[in-house]
């Protein structure tokens, strides 16, 4: 199998669309591919790959030759190597090595290693020998580099990609036609999990730690600052180290252990953050942040006011104001009883948010206000194409503008994980949604990106309807491609499939290399994973909801904080 | 959220019930003690603040259940009807402070002997920090005053450090500091306060006042 189209993004006429640690684009009008991007990682991942298949293959020879067939079944290499270990560095060599290995061999071997020798040496020997077995001579693969957002400036000249296993954020130049020119990567402290550009040029960033920063889309020459600085809160300084407390210092057993740690380690400490004191090394402000992974974020104008909106994985929406007074939070919206994954603010309707995630609803507000105004259930249309759905987990929401004799409509548009449709809702002017639509697709959805339709200021009624793109996870079976494009038609108010058109991808695809389904799903499907595991009654973080406060009769689940 | 099991005798009977909602309240929650353990400073400023009602916040089920007992004791005891504004639930503030206040509804924020986090990677775990100091300014209103106490040097200097530098807040004045009634109760009546007495240890002060919102 290989890598499906993960993330798509229309910018003018141009595609992008990021497949694994690739970007490529490809001209809306013909289809054609135009030119590709890739993350350094992708070599290093391939050749890694190729040297474990050798050393594999080799080691099988050996494991054929030496022991009883039943050896070479399961995991048959890995079996022998706690006495070859040194004796075959070259492969360790070649692949970058790491004393983790992946969860399956490892936990597959530990009891074994404790069986053998664990009874006469206790804790330090077994934990040795389960590292000694661990670090195969096949070490681990380096991590698969994956693009999980793009998004490009208003003008179209800069498109951001993150990749997340290397917490990088790329800006690239683009010259219109489709030609990007890499201008820098910035390695951000956490993980990046949701971004936004703002219209000063300053890249919005969120992470899984649930802060949000911004930097400067343009790293300026002189290294002057820009004006996010007057928002940024202070960092956590990093002083000298002291000791954090005195012995009359009365506190947990826990935390008296800690500083006697603390005191003992202190010149190691020292010598250690001295060394990781660099930090990044370029402009980094931060403005807010939530106590909670951050999943999405969208930035609304209302009024001439700029905001930030922030959701995370703790059910919260929280609108807080633009740069410079990001720390000033102006509402939430409170109403989702599980994660929220995806935000969206259709243009045409500067003051409704739209917003979903593990509810089995979308939700629409006045976010201003933080006021809920509607919902509409997501769940039962997923039922009419996927009766036994359960849960929904929302991986995408978009808006677009359907042309029409009285004006544009706003429609949403979104998509589920693991359902192999898109969902549509006319937002109409008492911001309800109706006419929900259903377009099934050959495959599970991975993103869309919406090429809106033309003139839909001047002549509605012969302006050409949208074209949806999406990037699509095909069926085995099927041998549908992953990049789709269809133009819409409307039918009785509900959006449907007018025209379907492709890509010619053919090269792009023959270079792809060959992955499990097991290792797409564990890269591309993520948003399920979000939400939270059921606590018993009696743990101590509980599961007791708090109520929500008096304007919004909304609850929320705490789960507490067993998060870290 | 409904609070009238917690603040009966602050329900407002008059109010026209209404089927799909709480009984409504004579006034909302104004005074919090986030993370208030064994409810001594609850305790302690429910007589001084009898007019507002107080609330104290514990992650721990067990010890939220005692201090919710503690007070219902003292209530039944009280001949004048003390401690009827005092109460206390379960809930992680970190993460749901807002869910429970309104923007402004806050007068005075209690931050007592939070748990230092030694360690400099569970820095984050404070409960003062940069990001979390924001969650107080929404629910504290323009010349409320979050009030911080701690027997760790280092979290002293650390929380003053965080709440200086957050435009939201300003450092109260030492006289001024002196002359609050609040501080007094936050220095003796907790338990964490008496501990550290036992021990002669010391014990850091800081307060700070909400400033307005800039305008824009």
């Amino acid at each position: 199998m290989k890598i499906p189209y993960n993330r798509v993004h229309v910018q003018g006429q141009i595609l992008f669309a990021a497949r694994g640690g690739a970007i490529h684009t490809f001209s809306l009008t013909d289809g054609s591919h135009i030119s590709s991007w890739k993350h350094p990682d992708v070599d290093k991942v391939a050749q890694s790959i190729q040297a474990i298949n050798e050393a594999k293959a080799e080691a099988a020879a050996a494991a054929e030759a030496d022991t009883p067939a039943t050896e070479s079944e399961g995991p048959p290499a890995k079996r022998q190597k706690l006495e070859d270990d040194s004796e075959n560095p070259s492969v360790s060599a070649q692949a970058e090595v790491e004393a983790s290995t992946p969860a399956t061999p490892q936990s597959a071997e530990k009891p074994q290693a404790g069986h053998v020798d664990g009874r006469g040496k206790k804790g330090k020997g077994k934990g040795k020998e389960v590292v000694d077995s661990g670090k195969s001579r096949f070490a681990r693969v380096p991590d698969r580099p994956v693009v999980t957002h793009l998004t490009s400036t208003s003008d179209g000249k800069h498109l951001v990609a993150i990749t997340g296993h290397d917490k990088v954020i790329w800006v690239f130049e683009h010259d219109g036609k489709g030609q990007l020119k890499q201008l820098s990567k910035r390695t951000m402290p956490k993980r990046p999990s949701a971004v936004a550009i703002g219209p000063d040029n300053q890249i919005i960033s969120g992470d899984k730690f649930g802060d949000v920063y911004a930097i400067p889309l343009i790293i300026p020459e002189d290294g002057s600052k820009s004006a996010a600085s007057l928002s940024s809160l202070p960092l956590p300084s990093k002083k000298a180290f002291k000791p954090t407390a005195t012995p009359l210092t009365v506190h947990s057993k826990g935390n008296r252990l800690a500083l006697l740690n603390q005191i003992k380690q202190a010149e190691l400490a020292a010598e250690a953050q001295a060394a990781n004191s660099a930090g990044p090394d370029f402009e980094l402000n931060l403005l807010l942040g939530h106590v909670s992974m951050l999943t999405a974020l969208v930035l609304g104008e209302q009024q001439g006011r700029r905001y930030i909106l922030t959701a995370d994985r703790d059910e919260h929406i929280r609108v807080s104001r633009y740069i410079p007074h990001a720390h000033i939070i102006e509402n939430f919206c409170f109403g989702h009883k599980e994660f929220v994954s995806e935000m969206a603010i259709a243009p045409s309707k500067p003051d409704v948010l739209i917003s979903g995630g593990g509810d089995e609803d979308i939700f629409v507000w006045d976010w201003v206000a933080g006021k809920q105004l509607y919902k509409s259930s997501i769940l039962s249309l997923a039922r009419e194409i996927a009766p036994e759905t359960a849960t929904v987990a929302v991986s995408g929401l978009y808006t677009l503008l359907y042309p029409s004799a009285d004006g544009p409509l706003t429609y949403i548009l979104a998509i589920c994980e693991d359902i192999k449709a898109i969902f549509s809702w006319k937002l109409n002017d008492s911001n309800e949604l109706h006419c929900p639509g259903i377009i099934q697709l050959p495959g599970k959805p991975l993103s869309l990106a919406i090429s809106p339709s033309t003139n839909v200021d001047d002549d509605h009624s012969n302006a050409a309807p949208p074209t949806v793109i999406a990037a699509i996870d095909p069926d085995a079976d099927t041998k549908a491609q992953s990049l789709h494009a269809f133009r819409l038609t409307m039918n009785n108010g509900r959006l449907a499939v007018d025209v379907e058109s492709s890509f010619k991808d053919k090269e792009v695809e023959a270079n792809e290399p060959e992955l499990t389904e097991e290792d797409i799903r564990g890269l591309l499907y993520t948003v399920e994973s979000l939400r939270k595991v059921v606590t018993g009654p009696d743990d101590e973080a509980g599961s007791e909801a708090p109520h929500g406060n008096a304007e919004s009769d909304a609850t929320a689940d705490g789960t507490g904080d067993g998060e870290e | 959220m409904d609070w009238s099991s917690y603040y009966p005798a602050f329900v407002d009977e008059e109010a026209p019930r209404e089927e799909s909602k709480p009984p409504r309240m004579k006034q909302d929650v104004e005074v919090v003690d986030i993370g208030c353990g064994f409810g001594g400073l609850l305790v302690g400023l429910a007589p001084v603040l009898p007019d507002k009602l107080i609330l104290g916040l514990e992650i721990r089920t067990t010890v939220t259940q005692f201090v919710q007992e503690r007070i219902w004791a003292l209530r039944a005891q009280s001949s004048n009807k003390l401690y009827q504004n005092a109460a206390c639930i379960r809930a992680n503030t970190m993460k749901f402070l807002p869910n429970f206040f309104k923007k402004s509804q806050l007068s005075k924020i209690f931050i007592c002997f939070p748990d230092p986090h030694f360690k400099t990677k569970k820095h984050k775990a404070r409960i003062v920090s940069t990001t979390l100091n924001s969650e107080y300014a929404y629910a504290l209103r323009p010349g409320g005053i979050i009030y911080t106490i701690t027997d760790v040097e280092a979290l002293h200097e650390w929380m003053v450090e965080h709440l200086n530098a957050h435009p939201s807040f300003e450092r109260v004045s030492k006289e001024e500091e002196e002359s609050d009634e609040c501080v007094r109760i936050m220095l003796s009546e907790t338990e964490e306060g008496k501990k550290v007495e036992r021990n002669k240890g010391y014990k850091f002060v800081a307060l700070f006042r909400r400033l307005e919102d800039p305008p824009w």
